[in-house]
């Protein structure tokens, strides 16, 4: 459905006294507002993607990232995590770890997790009593696994990941022998 | 060949390739994409609008940019969209611009609460230049009481409402709960850092626009003189 633009609600005119549309003052902000030159092979690349968004593949694609987002949110709060608000409608979750890790802040949930090659990045939550530096909470989007093609068994399996190593994130030889076997199973998704 | 450049682009692919991505704002673009930005159209300089460049040559890249905003605005069922910001800071920078003076009231989703910076942070430029206020979640439901949102924006009269995200997993503030007088809130504007966004597939993390629809009045909160507009965009 295409809606149509729309006068400024200030009543802002031109000299000669006709209204201005909104798009006109929206992209004066832009430029020469805030920007000098648009980057046009980032632009192309823009349609070309917006282009992939518009085939029904895509439907699919968002629909398994909301699924596989679902299946992680649960799966944590199955083993004692915190997810802030209690879930996900979309393809992110707030975890905050004190819930079952009390002493664990979110920095270094975030080193034990890249050690293995789980990246994530350590995040504030609501309330929380540590520093932005530190953190009580970790922050996990599905978007891009769900590319590569992750399912709920793969995310299944990637909390037990994730799991074991918090609960054990100075343990050395956990975190080798996890990040071996993600190594292996990730040759099994292909990058393109 | 840059061997120094390569190689260590070679090793960042090697590191996306073997380990699980969950950082929430990334994604894998296709080939497609990839092939575009590292194309000869980023030697073209092009200041202006399609059809209304400071330079010359710009024919293709009007088509190019063209096709873009019509792909975009069907994307999101929007009149009108702007492909040109370069990221979604400069796209939220541009609004804040166009939409207030210096000084003017925001209001914004708390940065600590699931916000982000450029959402009226006191670190950024729209904490700095804008006078920022914030609404939050609710400890016990760790989600927002759209009612709490109304008597915030009663109480500080911000001229406009952002109600984006970058950490919450639910739906976004999407109007709020009861009726704002016009001279407080002009302009209400959304954006969907998440939620929206990703799910509209921007699957490249630059991408940022500010396609708009004029979404009034039937379902409009704040009576038959309210306006209601969507700004969304895609990182």
């Amino acid at each position: 459905m295409m809606h149509k633009d729309f006068e400024n609600p200030w009543g802002r005119t031109t000299k000669k006294g006709e209204p201005i549309m909104m798009s006109a003052i929206l992209n004066s902000g832009v430029f020469p507002g805030m920007q000098g030159g648009p980057l046009e092979h980032v632009i192309a690349a823009k349609a070309v993607a917006f282009g992939e968004a518009l085939q029904p593949e895509f439907k699919s694609y968002i629909h398994q990232v909301k699924i596989n987002a679902d299946t992680m949110a649960n799966e944590l709060m199955t083993r004692g995590y915190g997810v802030i608000s209690g879930g996900t409608d979309n393809h992110l979750m707030l975890i905050d770890l004190r819930s079952k890790h009390p002493d664990l802040t979110g920095r270094e949930a975030e080193t034990a997790l890249i050690r293995a090659e789980i990246t994530i990045n350590k995040n504030m939550v609501p309330f929380d009593s540590r520093t932005p530096f530190v953190t009580s909470g970790i922050r996990l989007g599905t978007a891009a696994i769900t590319t590569r093609g992750f399912k709920e068994e793969d995310c299944l399996k990637t909390v037990e990941w994730i799991d074991t190593i918090l609960s054990k994130p100075s343990d050395d030889a956990t975190i080798l022998k996890i990040k071996k076997e993600i190594n292996d199973y990730m040759a099994k998704f292909p990058l393109y | 060949m840059d061997n120094t450049v390569f190689n260590l682009i070679k090793k960042e692919e090697e590191r996306q390739r073997s380990g699980i991505e969950l950082i929430a704002s990334e994604n894998f673009t296709s080939k497609a994409v990839m092939d575009a930005m590292g194309s000869c159209l980023t030697n073209k300089y092009a200041e202006g609008y399609p059809g209304k460049r400071y330079y010359g040559g710009c024919e293709v890249v009007d088509e190019i940019e063209n096709l873009a905003i019509s792909r975009l605005c069907e994307l999101f069922g929007a009149a009108y969209a702007n492909v040109q910001p370069h990221a979604g800071a400069q796209a939220n920078a541009a609004v804040f611009l166009a939409c207030l003076q210096p000084g003017d009231a925001i209001l914004g989703f708390d940065l600590s609460h699931g916000g982000h910076l450029s959402h009226g942070s006191p670190v950024n430029f729209s904490g700095l230049v804008y006078k920022a206020n914030f609404y939050g979640v609710e400890e016990a439901t760790g989600t927002i009481d759209m009612d709490k949102v109304h008597a915030k924006a009663l109480e500080v009269k911000p001229k406009l409402i952002i109600c984006g995200a970058s950490a919450y997993s639910r739906t976004g503030i999407m109007r709020v709960s009861g009726p704002l007088p016009m001279k407080w809130v002009p302009y209400c504007w959304q954006t969907f850092l998440t939620g929206r966004t990703h799910n509209c597939g921007c699957a490249e993390r630059s991408i940022a626009a500010l396609p708009h629809s004029n979404q009034h009045h039937a379902q409009d909160p704040q009576g038959a003189k309210g306006r209601y507009h969507h700004d969304a965009q895609g990182f």
